[in-house]
This record gives structure tokens, C-alpha cells and sequence, in this order.
């Protein structure tokens, strides 16, 4: 029984991947999370349809795990690729100075403003903020995710670093 | 086959170690969050191996039959994993600790009025502005040993060139940029 689950997880898993980084090398790594959950699906229901056809009894538990697989890959790339820590980390394996890297260097690299930039437009675009003459203000959706965020960080007692 | 044991303690653990781990956050002053947060987590997966292998102990004593639940919980202990600590640990407590963004709308909710793009340079992170949170990035890297700090220059460590290989690998090889 553990066998025949483990092989099931690991075709599945295997198909998954391979779908997976062939659709991220063919579109760029677009519409990554889409793409990744979408695939899931599409998996998930190949194997009904054979299992089905083939009158094979279904193995719901790699299903599952395959839904947790996928999950996990998909928390993953998006900590590795969205990192701040990891994208400083390589300045220095691209920086040319033999004696370190002053503080100054990642200030400049990283550009604050830029970054800044980048998520308003991201939070103008998914509605949560509005921007009216670079007077950026909460509307009501953006408001709600705020509530809940200072909620929550305060039953924790979370204090943010940034 | 049943996929959920018998055993009510796989159901509540998950439960009470959420509501432990709350509590256990608010009430334990270390200087570094991030640490103390991974300490945690290890003290409650020693707890639940502790309990997986006191399960399997068990199983010597009784109907073999019984042994069909030792893949239920070998199955639940992998979901424990990565539920617990991917979802519930990196995303849940990074998004508030780390994320910009939610901290831009937190602030701006705390603020009560309309911000300019100044606003946010000027209270980001822990309130002395954006630059605080490279300061804190780097502090980060030198505690977990990815950096070291010499004569005012961070040099990066061994361990951080073999985590920056892996992880530029691992993204090259699955065809995801950074961001």
C-alpha cells in the first residue's frame, strides 16, 4: 500500500514539474502562480480520467499531496524570487570590490524610491489603494486587508522589520 | 483505508500548537523575532515526532493490522510540515513581519489621512524609514552567517555562497527571474 502511494505521488509529481518548468522557460515565468495552481488541476484531473477509463481505484491521498507539492513549490519560488535578503545576497557575486560591500552600495543598488514605485503600482492595480495627484489613500477593499493585517499582527505581536 | 487515524491528538495538535505558538510570540521578549519564531517551530516539531514515534512504538504492542495507520501518519506528518511551516510560518508571519506592502497599507490605515510617496521612505519598517529595512536585511545575513561585517564592508560568508548558488540554480533551473 505505501508503495503503490508513493509511486502514484511520484508520477504525479513528476508530471507536475515537468509541465511546470517547461511552462516557465516557454512564457518567461509569466502568470507563474496561475500557471502553477492551473496545472495542478490539470493533472489532478488526467489522473481521474485514466484512473476512470482504466476502472483503477482512485489514490486521493497523492492527490492531496500533490495539491501540498504544488502549494509548497509555489511558496517557495515566490520567497526565492521576491527576497530582498537573496537579492542583496548576490550583489555581492556580481560586485567587482575585493574588500566587501559598504552599507551605502546596497542603499544605491537597491533604489527605495524604485521599489516603492513598483508597489503602488502593484496596489493601484489590485485595488486597494488610489492614487488622485500622488495623493495615494486607502479605499475600501485595501482598508479591510489593512484592518485584518494590523489584527492579526497585533494578536501575534509582530512588530514589522521591513 | 481511512485516511484520518483514530488518534484525536493529531486532530488537536495542530489547533492548540497555533494557539500555544500565539502566545508563546506575545509573551517571549528575545532580541531577534525571527530567531525565536524558528526555535518555536523546532520545539513543536520535536513535539510532534516525539508523538509520531511514540505512535509507532505502540504499534509493536498491538494487532498489526494497526501498522496501516503508521502511512495515515506519516502522510499527516508531511501535510503537518508543510502546512504548518510553509503556509502558516513563511507566509503568514513573513507578510507581517517583512512584507512592504502590507506595511505601506497598515501605516497609511494608522495614518488616517492621504500619503505622498514620501510618506512611506520616511515611516517604513520600524518607523526611521526605508533604509532601516536594508540595515535589518544585513543584520539578518551577518546573524544567520551569510555575511560577516569587517572594518565597516560586509563580506559574504561560505554558507552565502552556497545558498546564493543554490537558490540562482534552483531559479534558473525552474525559469522563474528575481523579481
Amino acid at each position: 500500500m505505501i508503495n503503490f502511494i508513493f509511486v502514484n505521488y511520484l508520477i504525479l509529481t513528476a508530471c507536475y514539474f515537468f509541465g511546470a518548468i517547461i511552462y516557465n522557460h516557454v512564457s518567461d515565468g509569466k502568470r507563474f502562480l496561475l500557471s502553477s495552481l492551473l496545472l495542478c488541476f490539470m493533472v489532478s484531473m488526467a489522473y481521474l480520467v485514466i484512473c476512470r477509463q482504466n476502472h483503477w481505484q482512485v489514490d486521493y491521498i497523492s492527490l492531496i499531496l500533490l495539491l501540498f507539492t504544488c502549494l509548497a513549490y509555489i511558496v517557495i519560488v515566490v520567497n526565492c524570487a521576491n527576497s530582498v535578503t537573496l537579492k542583496m545576497l548576490s550583489f555581492f557575486v556580481h560586485s567587482s570590490a575585493s574588500d566587501g560591500i559598504r552599507y551605502e552600495y546596497f542603499v544605491e543598488k537597491l533604489d527605495p524610491q524604485d521599489s516603492i514605485n513598483q508597489r503602488i503600482k502593484a496596489m493601484e492595480r489590485y485595488q486597494f489603494i488610489a492614487n488622485d495627484n500622488d495623493k495615494i489613500c486607502l479605499v475600501s477593499r485595501g482598508r479591510k486587508l489593512a484592518l485584518i493585517l494590523s489584527f492579526v499582527r497585533n494578536v501575534l505581536g509582530i512588530r514589522a522589520t521591513g | 483505508m481511512t485516511i484520518i487515524p483514530n488518534d484525536i491528538g493529531l486532530y488537536l495538535y495542530p489547533i492548540i500548537s497555533i494557539t500555544v505558538f500565539c502566545l508563546y510570540v506575545r509573551v517571549r521578549n528575545l532580541i531577534n523575532k525571527q530567531i525565536a519564531l524558528r526555535l518555536i517551530h523546532l520545539n513543536f516539531l520535536c513535539f510532534y515526532i516525539f508523538h509520531v514515534l511514540f505512535f509507532v512504538a505502540k504499534l509493536f504492542n498491538t494487532d498489526p493490522n494497526e501498522v496501516a495507520h503508521l502511512l495515515e501518519y506519516s502522510i499527516l506528518f508531511l501535510v503537518f510540515l508543510l502546512c504548518y511551516y510553509l503556509f502558516i510560518y513563511l507566509q503568514i508571519i513573513g507578510v507581517l513581519k517583512k512584507s512592504i506592502s502590507a506595511d505601506f497599507l497598515i501605516k497609511l490605515k494608522d495614518s488616517g489621512t492621504a500619503a505622498d510617496r514620501n510618506f512611506f521612505m520616511e515611516h517604513a519598517g520600524d518607523g526611521t524609514g526605508y533604509q532601516f529595512i536594508i540595515k535589518d536585511r544585513l543584520e539578518q545575513m551577518t546573524f544567520l552567517g551569510l555575511a560577516v561585517l569587517k572594518n565597516d564592508n560586509f563580506e559574504i560568508t561560505k554558507r552565502g555562497t552556497v545558498v546564493n548558488n543554490i537558490v540562482t540554480l534552483f531559479l534558473k533551473f525552474i525559469g522563474i527571474k528575481r523579481v
